[in-house]
């Protein structure tokens, strides 16, 4: 048990090795992706900021709690997708039939599968989100370490949510654009505004199907005033999350049917 | 036995109907009932038409797809159960899929694949050098897989795929679209893998060369059913024994009487049909050559579908 732990994360550190590697042989692109990737991303800060100069903070909502938002949600996004870039491609790799060569290897498939990409964009969002952590937390490193660890945790709900949504491939046809949309339309885009600007209604949303409240919401409310209950709680449902996206691929997988299409890894 | 396989069963549903109408459900049969043995160290060849089962039977052998029915072991375990165990004591090559990396060097790739099989930094090392030794492809290892041409990322498919010491290699396809040049080369490979560890291959291919150069055993598969099972010396002496031979001449021939069993001749080309076994090669040529001046001569085997027809033919 212990040896097939250590042969995994062996497995997985020479697979992000090879992976960024890979992305090597490509440096211009994995530059500009990177650096795009974090412009793109201080352009809403400035826009939030100009709100905040010109309207002020009456709502309740700080110009530093979204600095929070923005912290958690690009880490866990940015760890999420540069780690586990494979997530993306489990609808593809089931359509096209290309998972065959992730099963007749001896390694856990779903890891094997997760890390059989990296999106390297998504080192832009990771780098991004370190450096607001640290603009948020003001030079405090407890801080910022607690916040770059539980952004890293929260990428357990984009991990998820992509497995879940890509794995049912199996049953429905190809959930690309649905598993795009869901995460791009409702995980960012939610998770990147104020919890105290939606209605009821959609806050129910966001602590149960759409799980922002957990990745984003809860935890840069505990950079502002820890409570070790919403931790735990965090970590409760991130566990449940995990869970229910590793049934949904291993009953999947159960039913894949492979294909015949031409496939080659890249 | 290294595969033991009884009475294999694997159908899928198909759904049809309007997206939001009543829907119709039709079962396919794409694998029925098929059983057969392969002993340890035997090269058998697995073949039939497309769409004939052959790589669903594959799939279900090395745990990608489950069977409806039926029971398998493979090298002594369940490929449904023991997927990842089994993963360990085979090797796959499909000529369609790569296990490769496209971006990376030969080396990478198959660094990344020692890790897979858990062998540490030296060991892969040695690995790599031993299955270069054996492959003779040192001079690729360190060229990026897509810089490869189709051959060399055959020959490379193949090297990746003993980097585990299989006990059993499963070859789907590995000479498709291949020179005649590579396809020698990659048939020395598999012949030199199976007399020097003793490696079962089972291996499916189009090419009935690929199968004489090779197979001890062929199994035809054809709608989902195995039409034979015998030696390769019992099917060549009734089926691949007949060759089809067309020799062109500088000019045209059409108002000759010809000897031998003729079936065609299209104004300077002559097509005949010959049983290797009955016939003196050598007098079969000397005579043509004295109809006329030969410009081009083809061999070819007797297409597959032909043989799985002549063998529905006697059985009935």
């Amino acid at each position: 048990m212990l040896t097939e732990v250590k042969n995994n994360i062996r497995y997985f550190f020479n697979a992000i090795k090879i992976s960024i590697k890979s992305a090597m042989a490509y440096k211009v692109s994995f530059l500009v992706q990177t650096i795009f990737m974090a412009i793109n991303n201080i352009f809403f800060l400035v826009f939030w900021g100009v709100v905040f100069k010109n309207t002020g903070s009456d709502s309740g909502i700080t110009f530093n709690n979204v600095l929070y938002l923005w912290s958690f949600s690009t880490i866990a996004y940015g760890f999420a997708y540069f780690f586990f870039g494979g997530i993306q491609k489990i609808n593809d790799y089931i359509i096209t039939g290309a998972m065959d060569s992730y099963m007749l290897q001896p390694k856990n498939l779903l890891l094997n599968v997760a890390t059989s990409k990296c999106n390297f964009s998504a080192f832009g969002d990771l780098l991004y989100g370190v450096v607001v952590a640290a603009i948020a937390t003001g030079g405090d490193i407890g801080k910022l370490l607690g916040v770059i660890l539980l952004g890293m945790f929260g990428s357990i709900f984009f991990i998820s949510t992509e497995i879940m949504a890509r794995s049912i491939s199996v049953w429905i046809g190809d959930t690309k654009t649905i598993a795009n949309r869901y995460v791009e339309m409702l995980l960012i885009t939610f998770s990147t505004y104020p919890e105290n600007i939606f209605k009821t209604g959609i806050k129910v949303m966001l602590y149960t199907v759409v799980p922002v409240a957990y990745l984003a919401y809860i935890p840069a409310n505990l950079m502002e005033s820890f409570n070790i209950y919403s931790l735990l709680l965090i970590i409760a449902v991130g566990l449940v999350y995990g869970t229910a996206a590793i049934l949904v691929f291993n009953k999947a997988m159960k039913n894949y049917e492979s294909g015949n299409s031409l496939a080659m890894k890249n | 036995m290294q595969i033991c396989v009884e009475n294999l069963n694997k159908e899928f549903t198909l759904k049809s109907g309007k997206m939001f109408g009543q829907k119709t459900k039709t079962i396919v049969k794409a694998v029925e009932d098929v059983s057969f043995k392969v002993k340890k160290g035997e090269i058998i060849a697995f073949i039939g038409p497309n769409g004939a089962g052959k790589s669903t039977t594959i799939k279900m052998l090395t745990g990608i797809i489950r069977p409806t029915r039926g029971q398998i072991r493979v090298a002594g375990l369940d490929p449904t159960k023991d997927r990842k165990q089994l993963a360990y004591k085979i090797g796959c090559m499909f000529g369609q899929k790569s296990q490769l990396y496209m971006h990376l060097t030969v080396r990478d790739s198959y660094k990344l694949l020692c890790s897979i099989y858990d062998l540490n930094a030296k060991q892969a090392e040695e690995k790599i050098e031993e299955i270069a030794t054996l492959f003779d492809i040192h001079e690729l290892l360190d060229k990026v897989v897509r810089k490869l041409s189709l051959g060399q990322r055959m020959i490379c498919e193949i090297a990746g795929s003993v980097l585990n010491n299989p006990e059993i290699i499963f070859l789907d396809e590995p000479t498709i679209g291949l020179d005649i040049f590579a396809k020698a080369k990659i048939r020395d490979i598999i012949r030199k893998m199976n007399e020097e560890k003793g490696t079962t291959i089972f291996l499916t291919s189009h090419d009935v060369g690929d199968v004489e150069a090779l197979c001890n055993r062929i199994i035809i598969i054809n709608n989902g059913t195995i039409v034979t099972d015998s030696t390769i010396e019992e099917l060549k002496s009734k089926y691949l024994s007949k060759k089809i031979i067309k020799i062109s001449y500088d000019r045209a021939i059409n108002n000759k009487k010809l000897e031998y069993n003729v079936q065609k001749i299209n104004h300077n080309q002559v097509e005949l049909i010959v049983d290797t076994t009955k016939t003196n090669l050598g007098d079969l040529l000397s005579y043509f050559t004295s109809v006329g001046n030969i410009v081009d001569i083809q061999i070819e085997s007797t297409p597959l579908e032909d043989v799985i027809k002549n063998i529905y033919k006697e059985r009935r």
